[in-house]
């Protein structure tokens, strides 16, 4: 009775609506449209006839459309590996024992703050077939190998996944920061004691602990890596030929043909993809720590 | 023995230290050469190089700032910024108050159903559609809105656990004392959370002054353009002026780094506290 005059429900109520109808309401309606040939300049006005499962038919069948979808989730894993594999070992680095940590971590923290947008256009630039990273190949006598490494066809997806790398590592290293101060030091004491070797401490103690940093980090990145727009748009707007195209690039494009249902297919899809790999991160990370 | 292994492990650090100042370059470099190609000629800026400026081009700075409109994009970003930021702190902390505090199964899925934000894509295609309806599209109204409805589930998520922490007990005393719902909040709860307001305010204006695609699909106006979409314009117009590109990029990134500098401590530490605790 009580809890009904202080916790009043309409306190939750303004970001219940808000959330509701501006965020979840926009992915269902999402399936729905996914499901039409809303088509803004083929029909008269923005009518949406329903047409079942013709665009994803289109887009399964469709070779080059397919392709979009295993490159997505091929950015998404390979950028969430080299992000958790690189962050973690910086967080190792700069837990303890050094002078400046603080101002390392800020260093390597700092990336993650800035709009991809921006990041974008400097690695462009970088990358530019005179731009900086060719001018320090050909300094150190590698001249041989430098291209333009956006506009050559073999180079231009690996690149963007460097740009996203380089972005994101110094976010997965702070939460990896928190997930080892959070270990309490009692268990190295004990393994020192034993005469555990730092590796060994690292894999028994260290690692098993880390479990939920892992997971929060998996999570994160894979949403992140399916979900990447920014970066790719302002670095290859999806070319050489198609060869950095992602989801979000190509809903953004069917979205300006005006081909809304396509575009929103597309999102499905993202949608559907971002769940599955969410779920598996959760069920492999959840184990129970102290067991 | 002793003496000699002190004076290797100090060795060791300092040799550590050092890597990771060189370990650094990677991040500190592509910043070093925006930052001397600002002050270049167009020609000198062709290849973005690392060496230093020959002369230092002040005008760079006051031409984009005329042409680039940078004043006017600053204030667009920061109406934008600022209202969804405010909005979404009001409407997260009483939210995550009585979701907190009245654990009823309803309130428990409602928890769950804000934490499912943290990981949907948003879709835009729908989102355009749901904001001609409210007559919103092409609006800062819309926009701010849109934000708001995105940082909730952070918000949310960030606020329950701090509220968990705190004790119930408060509340009990000011409900002795006759206080209601709104008293409780306002001058007991609101005030205990200043720390993670910080730090959602931070990482929430943070998202919302580097967002670039919401205002891309919803804000086509090129008088309401953030100063994100500002750079990416001038990005378009002036390709091979990779001197005025580079200063664009300084204004662009210099309110960024000002709240990082200040608030990087709350940042960090609250990043921590709520994405591993929580």
């Amino acid at each position: 009775m009580m809890k009904k005059k202080i916790y009043r429900w309409e306190f939750a109520a303004p970001a219940l609506i808000f959330y509701s109808v501006f965020f979840i309401l926009p992915v269902i309606l999402g399936f729905y449209y996914s499901l039409t040939n809303w088509n803004a300049i083929k029909l008269s006005g923005e009518v949406a006839k329903f047409i079942g499962f013709d665009n994803f038919k289109k887009i399964f069948t469709t070779p080059t459309l397919t392709a979009i979808i295993f490159r997505t989730i091929y950015f998404g894993l390979v950028t969430t590996v080299f992000k958790n594999v690189i962050g973690f070992n910086l967080a190792l680095l700069f837990n303890k024992g050094l002078k400046t940590k603080n101002t390392l971590r800020s260093i390597f923290f700092l990336p993650s703050m800035l709009s991809p947008l921006i990041i974008g256009l400097i690695f462009g630039s970088l990358f530019m077939s005179n731009g900086f990273v060719n001018q320090l190949l050909t300094s150190i006598g590698l001249g041989h190998i430098t291209v333009p490494w956006l506009t050559t066809k073999s180079t231009a997806l690996g690149t963007t996944m460097f740009v996203e790398i380089w972005r994101q590592t110094g976010f997965n290293m702070v939460i990896y920061l928190a997930g080892l101060q959070l270990i309490d030091k009692v268990y190295y004491e004990a393994a020192s004691i034993d005469g555990a070797s730092a590796f060994q401490q690292l894999i028994h103690i260290t690692i098993p602990r880390m479990l939920p940093s892992f997971a929060i980090n998996l999570l994160l990145n894979l949403s992140q890596g399916l979900k990447a727009f920014d970066i790719i748009f302002v670095l290859t707007g999806g070319g050489p030929a198609g060869s950095t195209e992602l989801i979000n690039t190509i809903v953004f494009k069917e979205f300006g043909k005006k081909l809304y249902g396509m575009s929103a297919a597309y999102g499905v899809i993202v949608f559907v993809i971002t769940a599955i790999f969410g779920l598996i991160a959760l069920k492999v990370t959840n184990k129970d720590v102290d067991s | 023995m002793k003496q000699h292994y002190q004076l290797a492990r100090k060795l060791y650090l300092i040799v550590k230290e050092l890597l990771a100042w060189c370990l650094t370059l990677v991040v500190l470099v592509p910043f070093t050469i925006v930052v001397l190609n600002a002050f270049k000629t167009d020609y000198a800026a062709l290849n973005m190089s690392l060496s230093l400026p020959s002369s230092f081009e002040w005008e760079n700075f006051v031409t984009v700032w005329e042409i680039g409109n940078i004043p006017r994009s600053y204030m667009n970003s920061l109406i934008l910024s600022v209202s969804s930021v405010t909005l979404s702190v009001f409407f997260s902390t009483i939210c995550a108050f009585v979701l907190a505090r009245n654990k009823t199964r309803i309130n428990h899925w409602i928890y769950i159903y804000f934490s499912l934000g943290l990981m949907f894509p948003v879709n835009m295609v729908t989102v355009v559609k749901v904001m001609r309806i409210f007559g919103l599209y092409n609006t800062r109204l819309g926009v701010i809105i849109l934000f708001t409805a995105l940082i909730i589930p952070l918000s949310v998520f960030l606020y329950y656990g701090f509220i968990n922490s705190i004790p119930t007990e408060l509340d009990e005393a000011a409900i002795m004392d006759g206080a209601g719902g709104y008293r409780i909040f306002f001058s007991i709860i609101f005030p205990m959370l200043k720390p993670v307001t910080v730090t959602v305010i931070m990482i929430n204006f943070l998202s919302t002054w580097n967002d670039f695609t919401i205002p891309l699909y919803l804000l086509p106006d090129p008088d309401k353009a953030v100063i994100v979409q500002q750079v990416y314009n001038f990005f378009g117009t002036f390709t091979a002026q990779w001197n005025l590109v580079s200063v664009t990029i300084i204004y662009a990134i210099l309110p960024i780094l000002i709240v990082y500098i200040i608030g990087q401590k709350y940042i960090i530490s609250g990043m921590v506290a709520g994405a591993v605790k929580g």
